[in-house]
């Protein structure tokens, strides 16, 4: 139990419902509202000589739900959930979208029509357009009684082809032309149009059908056309707005349709996991264990159904997925953890250790009280108006940036508001002065001290999962376990001890014991776990100098990886002195301003910091906590916990 | 230096269009349609063919059109990829001739036929000036000796000399192409073995052998069992290049008596959900085994021109399944069927 809650994974049952078909969908739609039932492809696990044969069937509420889909594009209608009477049936919701259809029907049929004609107006005024070359009214070429004409567009990989046909009694003219077609038109004899129209389509020519009510130049046919989609346009919106009144008097009883049509559908579609064995039914799924007896009391009322509840590890085919349990501070942060891979079932949760390093280092790398106020304020507002998990993360974040910012002593980037507070506590001054030149360097050096804890916790977890799962490579010998810990917790105190108290550990006996022997462990780490689990052959696979050569280059890049991974918290230091750098340029700016110019300046100034450095050190801290600390120990590939729900959002 | 960056350029290119080529499932969606625009307009969604179909407006499209702007696409994607090759080599030249070759032999047969105009509205205007001899003269020549004198300069003639009189009905388009691609088999391989060496060489000419020695199998299928040739004149339409199969193997295909015994002497492991069946001949087969080996050699190769060979192959190969999907739903078969007869 103790070990379940620090993991923050919560444990499942696997379980097993049999029932009579008659049953069946009954069964499914209390294991949909129970939303705690995730279930498993019954018919993959079971036996293939135990008879049991997938269920099949078209979902019979597709097609109307279709229709309701239709209609509400033709409408406009935002579907959505809503209160249903007790007693109302997906018959009765099936006629009632019926009815509506009909309803619309004569108008989105208009509506469509027009559409279309507007299209086909737009297009041939677009063709046109390309014929502006020409300068002869259309009613003088049409009234031609021996040479036919054709206008439209030929495409430009057919052009050249023309010069095959020079002896063809026919002329092409074009009068425009882009990277895709040739835009003119064709002169042929009426005796001989058809054999040349025949040229023409093989050639791929596309006709534009000049309007029958266009009669003079390209110029006047245009101003004609744009007439005629304008008066459509008006009579589409007039459409439109009847179309609108029906959405706003039948989208209560549209909304009730879909939420009855979709809730079957779902229910109906959960039948693929089934497998049926004669007038019986078999489900499997898993269902959190303190979600347990909840879910055995819904499905209680039903005679013929038993569910069997089983340890999680029963069929070792099924993975459980992975429920993550988190306190109220740190369950925001499972959006990280998430984005990284959801966690094994039987791995470390490390939303905790996220929450509380990434809320950490940000404050200390974006410190302003007045600032992380502002953060605060808007994560809260997020929070409760969005509902975002990442509004919560920022007021956490700013709460965070205020306590750091008052150690800092600025607000807003104005660095001596504080003073009188701090000497009111009993100090001489604020006590973290960033610009001291005392003080850059103990941040430097602080920075450096957090990423080591933070990668020494990270080997720590590492070699606890090694242990827990019985694998010594990874415990003991790799670079991030006991191996890996000792030669960089060794090497860093050897260094900090030499530095900064001048004392110098570094004798052979030191050498050997904590840098020597464990980097050998860790070059040899693979015969050596074989060892220790008692296989014989140890041998590597690929030949010995294989083995040696890639395991030289590993243990160059594990060397490098240690000092650049603890190199890279110097960015926790370096933010503090550019948010400050940044903060100062603003003040400078606004001094340099005067009356409401400074105001502005040191209002935008802040705003412009807050957003670019909030977003720079958001990402940043992310960047530390997946490469520096998950890399080490995570590895993000359980299966996500996803109970069948019914999903009230519209979907084709 | 410059060469290797462009090598690896070619690479990444192809492996990034490779990213984005239609799965099983897109083929079923494009299957599924009622009609040619449907499929254009569902192409034209697809980042892949999106630049290529843009102009194509779904309501009027052709089929041919299509077909030409989809062909069209793979060459540009050619040439493309080929301003990345900073080396020189003629080696990517093989796409224009054998493109040279395919358009001869159907001129000589379209001439056979007294078709003038067929071949002009086919023709690929997009390689009108890539080509070694001018195309839109090929198309104006009336009888044998004229299209020989459309390709001066060019080592045409001389191949086809010997082959016909004026008299165009004479030719026999089967010696034709034998002879043209014999030519086009010699010259890549003498260009590989040329230009290049060591694992370039080899994967290339296991590539082209590869490629050789399936439609040798094809040929060897068609003349026996459709034009029933005696052996010694199916050999002599046998290009002289053998990778897999082994010298047995091919005398035991001639000396095979049916369809079913000379598809056990090619797949002997075969078991029965493998069978082709006999009236769709050997083609599905060979086609798949191609397409499967160059598949892999494409995924595993780290050698530019290896990579732009099997590319361009496994392109058409895919440029064809679609034509098949488009032919497919034009003439209204069922999903199912369509699926069936694609290379996948």
């Amino acid at each position: 139990m103790g070990c379940d809650s620090i993991m923050s994974i919560e444990k499942m049952h696997l379980v097993n419902i049999v029932g009579n078909l008659g049953d069946l969908d009954e069964t499914l739609l209390r294991c949909v509202q129970s939303e705690v039932f995730a279930p498993e492809m019954a018919i993959n696990t079971l036996d293939k000589s135990s008879g049991f044969s997938p269920l099949t069937g078209e979902n019979p509420y597709t097609p109307h739900l279709k229709k309701l889909y239709d209609l509400a594009e033709d409408i406009h209608a935002q579907l959505g959930k809503a209160d249903v009477p007790e007693g109302y049936t997906w018959e009765q919701a099936a006629a009632e979208v019926d009815r509506v259809r009909e309803k619309a029907a004569a108008l989105s049929a208009d509506k469509r029509a027009k559409k279309e004609r507007i299209s086909h107006m737009e297009q041939a005024l677009v063709q046109i357009r390309h014929l502006n070359g020409l300068e002869v009214p259309f009613d003088d070429i049409f009234a031609m009684n021996y040479v036919k004409v054709r206008f439209g567009r030929l495409p430009v990989d057919s052009y050249p082809k023309l010069s095959f046909y020079d002896n063809r009694t026919f002329f092409f003219f074009p009068f425009d032309h882009d990277d895709a077609f040739y835009w003119g038109v064709y002169f042929a004899p009426a005796t001989q149009i058809a054999a040349v129209d025949d040229i023409f389509k093989s050639l791929y020519f596309e006709r534009i059908r000049v309007p029958d009510y266009v009669h003079s130049t390209p110029d006047a046919a245009i101003v004609s056309l744009t007439k005629a989609v304008e008066a459509d346009k008006a009579e589409l919106e007039k459409i439109r707005r009847e179309l609108k009144e029906i959405r706003e008097t039948e989208g209560t009883s549209l909304n009730r349709a879909f939420t009855v049509l979709k809730a079957a559908s779902d229910v109906f579609s959960l039948r693929k996991y089934v497998a049926v064995l004669g007038s019986r039914f078999y489900l499997e799924g898993f269902v959190p264990v303190s979600e347990q007896e909840r879910f055995s009391k819904q499905m209680d009322p039903l005679e013929t159904v038993s569910c069997v509840f089983q340890p999680d590890d029963t069929n070792p085919t099924l993975t459980p997925p992975t429920r993550l349990k988190n306190g109220r501070f740190a369950k925001p942060f499972q959006m990280f953890v998430e984005m990284y891979g959801t966690p094994g079932y039987r791995d470390f949760d490390p939303t905790l250790l996220v929450s509380i390093t990434y809320s950490l280092i940000f404050g200390i790398m974006f410190g302003d009280l007045g600032q992380g106020f502002v953060v605060a304020v808007v994560g809260l507002v997020l929070a409760c108006w969005k509902k975002m998990d990442f509004g919560k993360i920022m007021l956490r974040l700013g709460i965070s940036s205020m306590i750091f910012g008052t150690a800092y002593g600025s607000v807003f980037g104005l660095e001596h508001v504080l003073d009188p507070f701090f000497r009111m506590l009993g100090f001489a001054e604020k006590p973290i002065e960033v610009f001291d030149s005392g003080t850059t360097n103990i941040l430097l050096i602080g920075a450096i001290g957090v990423g080591v804890c933070a990668i020494a916790i990270a080997m720590i977890i590492n070699i606890y999962l090694g242990f827990k799962y019985h694998n010594l490579e990874k415990a003991i010998f790799s670079q991030n376990g006991i191996a890996g810990l000792m030669v960089y917790l060794g090497a860093i105190i050897a260094a900090a001890l030499l530095m900064l108290f001048d004392v110098n550990v570094l004798n052979p006996v030191f050498i050997v014991v904590v840098i020597v022997l464990p980097l050998v462990c860790i070059y040899f780490k693979e015969p050596l776990s074989k060892l220790c689990s008692g296989r014989k052959n140890i041998k590597p696979e690929d030949g010995i100098g294989t083995f040696l050569m890639e395991n030289f280059f590993e243990m160059f890049e594990y060397v490098l990886s240690y000092v650049s991974n603890t190199m890279s918290f110097l960015r926790v230091g370096g933010f503090i002195l550019s948010h400050a750098g940044m903060m100062a340029v603003v003040m400078s700016l606004s001094e340099m301003m005067s009356g409401a110019g400074s105001v502005v300046v040191l209002i935008f100034g802040n705003l412009f910091v807050m957003c670019l450095e909030g977003l720079i050190v958001g990402i940043q801290v992310l960047r530390l906590e997946f490469y520096e600390i998950f890399s080490r120990f995570y590895s993000g590939d359980g299966k996500p916990y996803e109970p069948a729900i019914i999903s009230y959002r519209p979907e084709r | 230096m410059l060469s290797s960056c462009s090598s690896n350029a070619i690479l990444a290119k192809i492996r990034a269009i490779l990213g984005k080529r239609l799965t099983e499932a897109d083929y079923a969606q494009m299957a599924r349609k009622s009609d040619v625009g449907e499929v254009a307009a569902l192409l034209k969604e697809n980042p892949s063919y999106a630049i290529a179909l843009r102009n194509v407006d779904e309501n009027a499209v052709h089929r041919g059109q299509l077909e030409g702007l989809l062909k069209k696409d793979l060459f540009y994607k050619y040439s493309a990829l080929r301003r990345y090759d900073f080396s020189g080599r003629d080696f990517y030249d093989f796409v224009i001739t054998e493109k040279e070759i395919d358009e001869i032999i159907r001129r000589i047969i379209l001439l056979q036929s007294g078709e003038n105009t067929d071949f002009v509205v086919d023709l690929p205007s997009y390689m009108l000036g890539h080509t070694s001899f001018p195309l839109m003269e090929l198309a104006k020549a009336r009888n044998f000796e004229e299209l020989l004198a459309c390709m001066p300069h060019t080592p045409y003639p001389a191949i086809l000399r010997g082959l016909g009189r004026e008299d165009i009905r004479e030719v026999n388009v089967m010696d034709c192409e034998h002879a043209l691609y014999s030519y086009y088999y010699q010259k890549l391989h003498e260009t590989i073995r040329r230009q290049f060496g060591g694992e370039t060489r080899n994967q290339l000419l296991d590539a082209v052998d590869t490629e050789i020695e399936l439609i040798n199998v094809q040929n060897l299928f068609r003349l026996k069992l459709y034009f029933h040739f005696d052996e010694p004149r199916i050999r002599q339409y046998l290009y002289p290049y053998s990778h897999r199969y082994r010298k047995s193997q091919i005398d035991a295909l001639l000396a095979a008596g049916n369809f079913q015994e000379m598809y056990r002497v090619l797949a002997p492991d075969a078991d029965d959900k493998d069978q082709v069946p006999e009236e769709d001949g050997i083609e599905p087969y060979t086609s798949r085994l191609r397409y499967r080996l160059e598949r892999r050699m494409l995924r595993f190769t780290t050698k530019a021109p290896v990579a732009m060979y099997t590319f361009l192959s496994l392109r058409r190969i895919e440029v064809q399944n679609i034509i098949t999907v488009i032919e497919g739903v034009r003439y209204h078969m069922p999903q199912e069927e369509i699926m069936k007869m694609l290379i996948l």
